[in-house]
């Protein structure tokens, strides 16, 4: 037989047998068409955006989802050493925030907090130090923001003393929020489990005042964290310190409350509010709450609202009082008033004064701090303190709602205790160590910004969300009982389900399973996706199909 | 033995083993080392329906692949088949017909000098084979066809119904012999 | 020890692909053509071979199965018919163009419509451009060797071969078979040692993009290896001959070597032809039998040695090209083209959707070519 040859052949060149490729395709470096290229970004999330701790909440909910609930509760202990109470009483921006909102309800971020918090108690998982002990400092005040402080700087190692003035540790949590909401035995534990293994030692029915120059002489250094604890009774006829709701609720939570009848008007808008209100529904009162504003200007939160108006709570808007009269009950006379919003002045209604007879006052209108510390504080208001809670003198700092950066929220107090922490170790260490509001992401998320809009929505379907258990109207007022459940495993495994994580890669592989070019790559020990560019033409196809917006895209450098 | 090739067209009804007679019968000729060609009707076989088969047997190889038409034996499993016009076309007076029937007065007897009848539908009933309504009758025919045409051996037949009977292999083989016995060679008329 | 035994063409097929030892069998029915399936699941289920079979919803899909098996260097077969053939014919491309030595059974039968079941050769020689090998089967003994020589051949050549036999006439017919033993398999089929193949240490790409560059030279080697299977072909029918006594040939001679006139058909029309051509030349006609056996690669040397010795070659189609005539004469006559002492030709096409073909139609064919006045080329319908 002849020597069959090509054409090609003949001068020498290699030609297939068939359609294919002589060597690996991977010879083909299709890198060089690129226009633009693919990155990988994590973003934080909008509920971590507006957390007001600070929360990685994807990796938390990822963690979760995972069934790892201990480790889950370490990255939660980074920014809250107490979730199970703020499980219970964050007003839960995070939820309002929240991506799956239109898609069945936003995830229970609160309920699985609380469910960790709960964990975290029934399993007795405790805190540990971590640091050699390396100096002393005092806390006055064993509030949310001193509980945050006192935690993060003994986890770090320092030896520490909380002045305490009242009987127990808890601040605002135990004697300003009714059982109802946050009952005092998880309060209890949970305070337990945080300091029983810490080098914290809390000294009670110690009022520090004007002698806390003396703790700065002792202590290395001092955090004053004693909040706000006087109501603020406004400056009318016939009102007094014994209509103070501040002194109602502690009352009642130190266990001396007595049984009370007829009718009570709470007078204010805000949690407070609400909590005396309630309180005294289940003491036997019906309860009238009289507000300046209208009742969408309310500054408590949309859940004490529902709850309180189902309880039976009656809700007058747009009244201030402006005199009270004793005869055996009370006569309050209100004028009728117009408010635009919360932020500017009502206007009293000329001649629109009415009388409303009552059997006991109480008013929840602010609270305001006593002027106990002149050297740093304010002549009126909270003590004067940098962004890093230094005051004019150095080896003192001051956190919570006793600053002037009062937060008005236990989880904004637990945030500035931690951010104090930070400040009073670097001032003793010399170091320069960042106070981020939020958790650093565990892989380096940045605050991009992902809107829903950069979702992919055809990556998730309707999910509704799971309803939590709670007592009926009827059973609630007969005692001070938390009226809620912490959602079961299956409920907590059906919200984490539901999370989007947003801004989060959870190796869905997406990006690698589109792209076309076989480009991206997965190292399992890094837990991380890459790019390889000598192939990846550009495309973005893994771009536009990652569900949950963890990629990004650029010009393709030269 | 035959010189040429020995042609036979089978007709029954589908479900009746037409095409397995044609097989058996073949195969028996194909152990006394015959060159054999059996195919079925080419087309599409129903239950109850009209069938055929056809079988070529020879002692050279058969190139003829075509089917037959102008058969040296005719074996009718059914009598009613008589009636129909293509049972017996192309059959000259002196093919064998080879026909199942109770009785032997059959209007056909004028027209062919050779016939061998055969009542198989009662030698399968004695057998167990089929019912009274619907006997299996093949495998007597194919006893019949040993005895009237000489051209395979009933130990070789014997072999055949062992490899191509589905079941009830002794009873196929006892109705073989029982056929085989029964009938005699078919005397010219005329 | 050889043996024998009476078996189908269809069953025939099945034995040969058994013993032939398949690795990957595509499987989907379709009548005259199923029995081959069955007899190879048969086969298979008492553990004759063990191949993998794969049961797909379409014949599009069987041929995509094997020719993915194919490319992993394994022996490979599918069985076809008609509108099943036409189904697969784009990866018909595919295996040819992958160089792939796979084997496809099809049993000729005429494409619908009308709906028929029966017999021609409409259907495998609409797939005449597609770069397979077709061998065109008179006897069930013939379709079994043949399988093994389209194993042989497609596997030294790396072209896919397509084993033909007519539907029912050959396919559902009984007839003795010798089945050589394994031994003599052995030595014909050697095991498959693929020169490339999907190999995840050395990966490459299949079927992929050829520039025009390239392209034509890939075709220019696919049709060099057409040419040089005819070789092996030939190679591989005369080892036949010594390890069991049968040969084949590409084209087939009967008492063609000192005839007038030639009567060229293929399949089984050759075999019904032959006691035709016995008692014509007995009459004193000198008639010759061609059957082409091997359509491709076309035997273009082996027509033309045998087609010039004779005046008149009467060539018999079981197909037609519609708007031209049979397609065996087409190729026969662009064989002969500019040949010198090239006989004259007459085109008849007959026996379409089964119409038998009788030793008298067969006949009847030939006096009447040897008897009309020819003048240019004739095509008649018989």
């Amino acid at each position: 037989m002849k020597n069959l040859k090509t054409p090609l052949q003949q001068s020498g060149i290699n030609v297939p047998i068939s359609g294919q490729s002589l060597k690996t395709t991977a010879e083909n470096k299709t890198g060089i068409w690129r226009n633009v290229e693919p990155f990988y970004l994590d973003r934080i999330s909008p509920c971590a955006q507006v957390c007001l701790s600070g929360h990685d909440i994807p990796v938390i909910i990822e963690l979760v989802y995972e069934n790892k609930f201990e480790e889950a509760l370490k990255i939660l202990r980074l920014a809250n050493p107490l979730p199970a109470s703020t499980g219970r009483v964050c007003p839960a921006p995070c939820e309002s925030s929240c991506l799956r909102k239109s898609l069945g309800g936003s995830v229970s971020i609160k309920q699985i907090e609380r469910f960790l918090g709960d964990f975290a108690i029934e399993n007795r998982i405790f805190c540990l130090s971590k640091g050699p002990h390396r100096g002393r400092i005092a806390i006055i005040g064993a509030g949310p923001a001193g509980i945050s402080a006192a935690y993060f700087l003994a986890i770090k190692g320092y030896f520490v003393t909380v002045f305490e003035e009242k009987k127990k540790a808890g601040g605002l949590l135990r004697y300003g929020i009714p059982s109802f909401r946050l009952p005092k035995r998880i309060l209890d534990r949970e305070l337990e489990i945080v300091f029983k293994q810490l080098p914290v030692e809390f000294i009670y029915e110690k009022r520090i005042t004007k002698d806390y120059e003396k703790l700065l002489r002792q202590f290395d250094s001092v955090i004053i964290t004693c909040g706000k604890s006087i109501s603020q009774i406004p400056d009318i006829p016939g009102a007094g310190e014994k209509m103070s709701g501040l002194t109602f609720l502690e009352q009642i939570n130190n266990g001396d409350s007595q049984p009370l009848s007829g009718s009570v008007a709470v007078i204010g808008g805000g949690s407070t509010a609400f909590d005396c209100a309630r309180s005294a529904l289940r003491l036997g009162c019906d309860s009238t709450i009289y507000y300046r504003r209208s009742k969408k200007e309310m500054p408590a939160f949309e859940h004490d609202i529902t709850e309180g108006l189902e309880e039976g709570i009656q809700i007058v808007e747009n009244v201030i009082p402006i005199q009270i009269d004793k005869n055996g009950d009370y006569k309050i006379t209100f004028a009728k008033t117009t408010s635009k919003d919360r932020k500017s002045a009502v206007k009293i209604i000329p001649n629109s004064e009415f009388a409303v007879t009552t059997d006991h006052i109480l008013f929840a209108t602010g609270e305001k701090q006593e002027h106990l510390f002149n050297k740093v504080q304010k002549e009126t208001g909270g003590i004067d303190v940098s962004q890093t809670y230094r005051t004019s003198d150095p080896k003192l700092f001051a956190a919570g709602d006793v600053t002037v950066m009062a937060p008005g929220t236990v989880a904004g107090a637990i945030l500035q205790g931690r951010l104090t922490a930070t400040s009073v170790h670097n001032y003793l260490n010399k170091t320069t160590e960042p106070h981020p509001a939020k958790i650093p992401h565990l892989r380096g998320a940045k605050d991009d910004g992902t809107t829903i809009e950069k979702i992919n929505l055809n990556y998730f379907q309707e999910l509704r969300r799971s309803a939590q258990k709670a007592t009926d109207i009827k059973s609630r007022l007969k005692n001070f009982d938390e009226i809620s459940s912490t959602l079961n495993e299956n409920s907590v495994a059906w919200e984490v389900k539901r999370c989007f994580s947003c801004g989060t890669c959870v190796y869905c592989s997406n990006c690698m399973n589109y792209c076309p070019d076989n480009a991206i790559s997965f190292d399992s020990s890094k837990k991380r996706f890459s790019v390889n560019l000598d192939y990846c033409k550009g495309c973005l196809i893994c771009v536009k199909e990652c569900p949950r917006h963890c990629m990004g895209s650029k010009y393709a450098a030269a | 033995m035959p010189i040429k090739s020995y042609e036979v067209r089978f007709h029954g009804r589908g479900g009746q083993g037409v095409v397995i007679v044609s097989k058996i019968i073949g195969y028996a000729a194909f152990l006394n080392k015959s060159y054999i060609q059996c195919f079925p009707e080419f087309g599409v076989e129903r239950r109850g329906a009209p069938v055929k088969a056809f079988l070529r047997i020879s002692n050279q190889q058969i190139f003829i692949r075509s089917s037959i038409e102008k058969p040296d034996c005719i074996v009718v499993l059914d009598p009613m088949l008589l009636s129909q016009h293509d049972t017996l076309a192309g059959a000259s007076s002196d093919c064998l017909l080879i026909i199942n029937s109770r009785t032997a007065d059959l209007q056909i007897q004028k027209s062919f000098n050779n016939i061998c009848v055969v009542n198989a539908s009662d030698i399968a009933v004695q057998n167990g084979l089929g019912t009274a309504t619907t006997p299996i009758v093949n495998t007597a025919i194919a006893g019949a066809f040993a005895q009237a045409t000489e051209i395979i051996q009933m130990k070789h037949l014997e072999k055949a119904i062992l490899k191509y009977s589905p079941a009830k292999i002794q009873e196929n083989v006892k109705a073989a012999y029982q056929a085989y016995n029964t009938v005699s060679k078919p005397i010219p008329l005329k | 020890m050889p043996r024998h035994e009476l078996l189908t063409g269809n069953e025939a097929v099945a034995h040969a692909v058994a013993m032939a030892k398949a690795d990957v069998i595509g499987i989907y029915p379709i009548t005259p053509q199923t029995t081959i399936i069955e007899e190879i699941c048969n086969l298979a289920a008492n553990k004759t071979f063990s191949p993998k079979i794969v049961h797909v919803e379409s014949e599009h899909s069987a041929m995509a199965t094997i020719i993915g098996a194919a490319f992993t260097g394994v022996r490979t077969f599918t069985a076809t018919s008609s509108q099943g053939l036409a189904l697969m014919h784009e990866l018909l491309h595919w295996a040819a163009g992958g160089r792939l030595p796979i084997v496809l059974a099809n049993v000729n039968r005429a494409m619908a419509p009308g709906w028929s079941i029966w017999t021609d050769q409409n259907d495998s020689l609409s797939q005449r451009d597609t770069g397979w090998m077709q061998f065109y089967c008179e006897s069930a003994q013939e379709v079994l060797d043949t399988i093994f020589l389209a194993y042989r051949v497609s596997e030294q050549v790396l072209i896919p071969s397509m084993v033909v036999l007519d539907a029912f006439v050959l396919s559902h017919t009984s007839e003795p078979v010798e089945i050589p033993d394994n031994e003599t398999i052995n030595k014909f089929l050697p095991n498959f040692t693929p020169s490339f193949k999907l190999d995840i240490d050395n990966p490459c790409s299949f079927g992929a993009l050829l520039r025009p560059q390239f392209y034509q030279e890939v075709r220019h080697k696919l049709n060099d290896a057409m040419s040089e299977a005819l070789i092996k072909i030939n190679e591989s029918d005369k080892l036949w001959k010594q390890l069991t006594g049968r040969e084949w040939g590409i084209v087939t001679e009967y008492r063609a070597d000192d005839a007038d006139y030639l009567f060229v058909t293929s399949a089984t029309t050759a075999s019904t032809a032959k006691p035709v051509i016995d008692k014509l030349r007995k009459e004193g006609l000198k008639i010759g039998l061609i059957k082409i056996r091997v359509f491709r690669p076309f035997p273009f040397e082996q027509v033309k040695k045998y087609l010039t010795k004779c005046k008149r070659a009467i060539i018999f189609d079981r197909n037609i090209s519609y708007g031209h005539h049979g397609i065996f004469a087409q190729e026969i006559k662009s064989a002969l083209y500019g040949v010198k002492n090239s006989p004259e030709i007459l085109c008849y096409t007959g026996g379409l959707g089964g119409k038998d073909i009788t030793p008298q139609l067969i006949e009847e064919t030939i006096i009447k070519g040897t008897k009309t006045k020819l003048n240019g080329s004739l095509f008649e319908w018989i």
